[in-house]
C-alpha cells in the first residue's frame, strides 16, 4: 500500500520488492529475419546510471539491440524491457512514450540538414509539446553545455562532423531522457574530435544517465574501463563487468576537475544543473 | 496540444501544397474532374427519376371494351381485375364519360366534336399498378389476361416505354454508383500518390520525429492537413464548375433539378475527407512502427 501511492517515476525504477529495477534489460531476446539471426539469445541488464559499450564487427548485432531499445522491432522470441515498459506488454500508442526515455544519436548524426542548430534542438521538444518559452530556455541551456550556442544560428549542413554531432547529441538529451544509446556516434569522426564527443557522453553518465555506445572499435573501449559487451554473431561473446572502478572515478574527477574541455566550454555545474533540475522526473507527466 | 504544434502542423500542412505545386495541382485537377463527373451523373439520373414520376401518372394499363360487350362479362372482368395482384384500382369509364373527358382535352376545339353524329368513343377499364405490378412480366401476364375477355377491343400498357425509360434510369443510378466508387477510389489514390512524394522527401524528418518520440498521429497530421487542403481545393473546384454550367443551361431547362448550397458543400466536405483518407494511406507504410 506503501507502494500504491509512490510516484510513477518511482515504480519505474524499483520492483515490488523495492530493489533496482534495471533501466534497459533483455531477457533470452531473439531477433530474426527470415532466415537470418540477427540476435541469438541475448540477455544482459543495464543499471540505471550505468555506461555500457556494446562492442562487435558490423553484422554481430549491435545496432539491432539498439532497435530492440526503442522499439522498432520486437524480439522474435524473449523480452525487451525499457523503463517500465516490456516488448510483449507494450501497446503501438506507447511506443512513443518508451522513446521518449532514450536519446539517440547516431554515426550519420540525422539532422535536419537546412534548419539552423537551435531549429534542430526546438523540433525534439516541439513534437513532445514543450511550451515555446520553455523550449527557449532548454535550448540554451543545452546548446551552452554542448558548446554550440554561438553557432545556434548556423545551418546544420556547415558545421563540422564533430559539431553535428554535438547538435545531435544535445538534439538527445534536451527532454531529459533516463537513456541516451549512441550507435557509432564517433564512426564518422576523427580520433580527436571523437575524444570530444566520449567526453561529452561521459559527462551526461556522470549525471545519472544510463549510456549505451555500440562501436566496432574494441581497442578503444578498453581504456575506459567501463562494462563493455562483446557480441559475435547475434550472440553474447563477453560481458566485461566495469573495472579499475578507483581508476574510471578519478578520471572522471580529472575530467569535472579539467572544468570547460577542449571545444566543449561549459562548467560541470551547469551540466549538472541541467540534467538534475527538478523537472526532470516529472518531465514528461 | 501546444500551439508551437498547432503551429507546426498548419505551417508544414500548407508548406506541403507549396511545395509540391505542380504534382499537387494535376492530383487537384483530376480529383475535380473525377467529382464533376460524380456530380453530373448524380444529377441526370437524379433528374431522369423526377421525369418518369411526372411522365407515369395514375393509370398504368386501360382496356377498351368492344360497343356490343354483354353487361355480364363487362361485371365479371370488372371483379376479376379488380381482385388480381398488383393493381390497385379498376375504374370504369363508360362512352359518355370518354366523350365528357375528350371535349374538356380539346377545350375550345370541342366544338370540332358537335359535327359527329355519333359518340365515336369507347368505353374502357383504367387499371392502377401497384410498384410490383409494373414488373414487365406482371404486366405482360395482365395484358394477355384481359385480352382473354370476350368483348374487349385492345389492351394496352402505357408501360412498355415507361418502361423502357425506367430501364434507363436504372442504368443511370447504377453507371452513376459505380462512378461513385471510381471516384472515391481514384481520389484516394491520386492524392496519396502527391502526398507520397512529400513524405517521401521527408522521410528523414519524418525518422527523427519518431525517435524523439512524436506519436503517430501527430507524424501524420500535417500531411493529412495537406491532403484534406487538396481535396477541398477539388471539390470547391468542381462545384464551381458545375454551379456555372448549371447558371448556363437552366434557362432552357427550367424545371431541372439542381443541389443546394448544402448538398454543393456535402460534396466539397467529401472530397477533402477523401484527401485526408489518403493521404493518411500514404503514411501507412512509414509509421509502421
Amino acid at each position: 500500500m506503501v507502494q500504491a501511492t509512490e510516484s510513477s517515476s518511482n515504480e519505474a525504477r524499483r520492483g515490488p520488492a523495492g530493489e533496482a529495477r534495471p533501466v534497459i534489460s533483455l531477457f533470452h531476446a531473439s531477433l530474426r529475419y527470415g532466415h537470418f539471426l540477427a540476435l541469438d539469445d541475448v540477455s544482459f541488464k543495464i543499471e540505471n546510471g550505468e555506461f555500457v559499450f556494446i562492442v562487435g564487427p558490423s553484422g554481430a548485432g549491435k545496432s539491432s539491440i539498439l532497435r530492440l531499445v526503442l522499439m522498432h522491432e520486437q524480439p522474435t522470441e524473449g523480452e525487451v524491457q525499457v523503463g517500465r515498459f516490456l516488448s510483449s506488454k507494450v501497446r503501438r500508442r506507447e511506443i512513443p512514450l518508451v522513446r521518449r526515455e532514450v536519446g539517440c544519436v547516431f554515426q550519420d548524426f540525422r539532422l535536419m540538414r537546412d534548419r539552423s542548430v537551435e531549429e534542430n534542438v526546438a523540433f525534439a521538444q516541439m513534437v513532445v509539446g514543450v511550451s515555446r518559452a520553455q523550449t527557449k530556455k532548454n535550448v540554451v541551456q543545452v546548446l551552452n553545455w554542448v558548446g554550440l550556442y554561438h553557432k545556434r544560428h548556423q545551418t546544420a549542413r556547415t558545421l563540422s562532423g564533430g559539431e553535428q554531432q554535438r547538435v545531435a547529441i544535445a538534439r538527445a538529451i534536451v527532454n531529459r531522457p533516463k537513456i541516451l544509446l549512441a550507435d557509432e556516434p564517433t564512426g564518422n569522426l576523427d580520433p580527436e574530435v571523437s575524444q570530444e564527443v566520449l567526453d561529452l557522453l561521459f559527462r551526461i553518465n556522470a549525471q545519472g544517465t544510463s549510456v549505451i555506445m555500440s562501436t566496432h572499435d574494441h581497442l578503444m573501449v578498453r581504456r575506459f574501463g567501463e562494462r563493455v559487451i562483446k557480441l559475435d554473431q547475434g550472440r553474447v561473446a563477453a560481458d566485461l563487468e566495469r573495472y579499475r572502478p578507483q581508476a574510471s572515478d578519478e578520471r572522471r574527477q580529472i575530467e569535472s576537475m579539467r572544468g570547460p574541455s577542449a571545444g566543449v566550454g561549459m562548467k560541470e555545474r551547469s551540466v549538472q544543473s541541467w540534467l538534475q533540475s527538478p523537472d526532470r522526473e516529472n518531465h514528461h507527466a | 496540444m501546444h500551439s508551437t504544434q498547432v503551429r507546426y502542423l498548419i505551417v508544414e500542412g500548407l508548406s506541403g501544397l507549396v511545395r509540391r505545386r505542380l504534382s499537387g495541382s494535376v492530383a487537384i485537377m483530376i480529383m475535380g474532374a473525377a467529382l464533376l463527373t460524380l456530380a453530373i451523373f448524380s444529377l441526370v439520373t437524379i433528374n431522369l427519376d423526377t421525369l418518369l414520376q411526372d411522365v407515369r401518372g395514375e393509370i398504368d394499363v386501360v382496356v377498351y371494351l368492344q360497343d356490343d360487350i354483354h353487361p355480364e362479362d363487362q361485371a365479371r372482368m370488372h371483379r376479376d381485375l379488380a381482385a388480381t395482384n398488383g393493381v390497385t384500382f379498376v375504374r370504369y369509364i363508360d362512352r359518355d364519360q370518354a366523350l365528357q373527358r375528350f371535349r374538356i382535352e380539346l377545350g375550345d376545339d370541342a366544338e370540332l366534336l358537335d359535327a359527329l353524329h355519333e359518340n365515336p368513343l369507347p368505353a374502357s377499364f383504367e387499371l392502377g399498378l401497384s410498384p410490383e405490378g409494373q414488373s414487365a412480366d406482371r404486366v405482360h401476364a395482365l395484358t394477355a389476361m384481359a385480352q382473354g375477355y370476350p368483348g374487349v377491343e385492345e389492351v394496352i400498357a402505357q408501360i412498355d416505354w415507361v418502361q423502357r425509360l425506367d430501364r434507363i434510369a436504372r442504368v443511370f443510378s447504377i453507371v452513376t454508383v459505380v462512378i461513385g466508387l471510381i471516384v472515391l477510389i481514384s481520389s484516394v489514390f491520386v492524392i496519396s500518390n502527391t502526398v507520397r512524394l512529400t513524405v517521401e522527401e521527408r522521410a528523414d524528418q519524418i525518422e527523427i520525429m519518431k525517435l524523439v518520440g512524436a506519436t503517430n498521429h501527430f507524424i501524420r497530421m500535417p500531411f493529412v492537413l495537406t491532403g484534406w487542403l487538396q481535396g477541398m481545393v477539388a471539390g470547391l473546384m468542381a462545384m464551381a464548375v458545375l454551379v456555372v454550367a448549371h447558371g448556363l443551361i437552366a434557362p432552357q431547362l427550367p424545371d431541372i433539378f439542381f443541389f443546394g448550397r448544402a448538398q454543393l458543400l456535402g460534396f466539397a466536405v467529401l472530397s477533402a475527407t477523401l484527401g485526408a483518407l489518403g493521404s493518411s494511406l500514404a503514411l501507412r507504410r512509414h509509421l509502421k512502427l
